[in-house]
């Protein structure tokens, strides 16, 4: 078996060979020259969706997650050549991404006007009251009923923000590295290596947050004040953190549920 | 849990990732009630996408039925239960969610009998004299 890099443009008749014998065999070292082999149609897919309002670096990450799906799923007994049977999982995948990280079609308006203002709410009735305010109190602030202060709070879990009111300076100010916060964690090794895989999937700035949070135990609050952001900013990154750690995990919700894509 | 001993709310939902918002958005009205302050219904929050997450990837598709005990001043507890599926939850993929309900919850729970799983998580209202002991806000 050769690791080599032969692309999808080779012979497809060898391509299929190797996904006969992959089918066979399960071989982690197959599987990943052939995703190797073939990230070119991923990468072709990501630029299709780029100027979209999301960082082409994390669309390619998307469309090699379905690559990955693709080459675990594709069966050469399907009658399909490899690219007919990616194209559409990767687009999928990538579509998937679009629906989830960002707030576009499900969020309203309202919901979202709401939820901007929000945090200088917080901040306003922390400084004066020297804890965290209850959403009573937030509502009675922004003179919004208690649905609709519950909704937006919601709604900024959809919220994907290109800009930061925090520097990754600031952040290793505080914690200068989390490389592998679970490494001393005590957990049986399969669990440090899976959790430690996952955290380093997140950048920097993420993996401090869920560091500080799960493996610390420290409140939003806390972690805001050492990173220098808001507690709601920290908690729609935890959000997103979250989310983007449960789909690298493999939970594909929408894959059990029968969801389309 | 008994319905005669505290007030129990019932949801049903499609074991689809899109109705945890349902689901979430019913956990921070209940949680409200109960008293927690904001950044508690946001752990609560997170948690409801744990414990969903595991009840849709081990059941069999068949909706999720949820029960959320609030007992105003005191506590909140989610708990659901779904047919078992024949995929079961990969315990080293849900090593990270128990990591999760370990630090938003006081309670957690992930049961699988013969024909069905349960999942639960509990949190108890803590007074800000207690916070300071716990670290909670």
């Amino acid at each position: 078996m050769s690791t080599s890099r032969r692309g999808t443009d080779g012979d497809p008749a060898e391509l299929t060979a190797r996904f006969q014998e992959y089918r066979k065999t399960n071989d982690p070292r197959l599987r990943n020259a052939l995703v190797s082999d073939t990230r070119s149609l991923a990468e072709a897919c990501a630029r299709r969706f780029a100027n979209r309002g999301e960082p082409l670096d994390d669309l390619e990450q998307v469309a090699m997650l379905g690559l990955v799906k693709a080459v675990e799923r594709f069966d050469p007994q399907f009658g399909v050549p490899f690219a007919g049977f990616a194209v559409p999982t990767i687009t999928g995948e990538l579509r998937r991404h679009f629906r989830d990280a960002t707030w576009s079609l499900k969020v309203p308006r309202r919901a979202k006007d709401l939820h901007v203002r929000i945090p200088v709410a917080v901040n306003r009735l922390s400084a004066q009251t020297g804890r965290t305010p209850t959403p009573a109190e937030i509502a009675e602030d922004l003179g919004v009923s208690m649905d609709d202060l519950l909704d937006a709070l919601d709604a900024g879990a959809a919220y994907r923000t290109t800009s930061t009111d925090t520097t990754e300076g600031a952040i290793a100010a505080g914690h200068a590295s989390v490389r592998n916060p679970v490494a001393n964690e005590g957990l049986p090794p399969d669990e440090r290596v899976l959790l430690t895989q996952l955290l380093e999937s997140l950048d920097e700035r993420e993996r401090t947050i869920v560091y500080l949070r799960f493996f610390e135990d420290l409140s939003q609050s806390e972690i805001a004040a050492q990173v220098g952001m808001s507690q709601v900013h920290v908690s729609r990154l935890l959000r997103r953190a979250l989310r983007d750690l449960r789909e690298l995990a493999g939970v594909d919700l929408a894959d059990l549920t029968g969801t389309d894509a | 849990m008994n319905s005669t001993e505290s007030p129990v709310v019932t949801i049903t939902v499609p074991a689809d990732v899109r109705y945890f918002r349902s689901v979430r958005l019913a956990i921070g009205g209940l949680a409200t009630l109960v008293g927690f302050d904001i950044e508690a219904i946001d752990d609560l929050r997170i948690g409801v996408d744990e414990v969903c997450a595991a009840l849709v990837e081990a059941g069999d598709g068949a909706d999720l039925r949820l029960e959320i005990c609030a007992e105003p001043g005191s506590r909140l507890r989610l708990e659901g239960a779904v047919r078992k599926g024949t995929v079961a939850v990969d315990q080293d993929r849900f090593a990270f969610s128990r990591q999760i309900l370990s630090v938003v919850s006081d309670d957690y729970g992930y049961v699988e009998d013969d024909d069905q799983v349960r999942c639960w998580l509990e949190r108890a209202l803590v007074s800000d004299d207690d916070a300071v002991d716990t670290g909670r806000p």
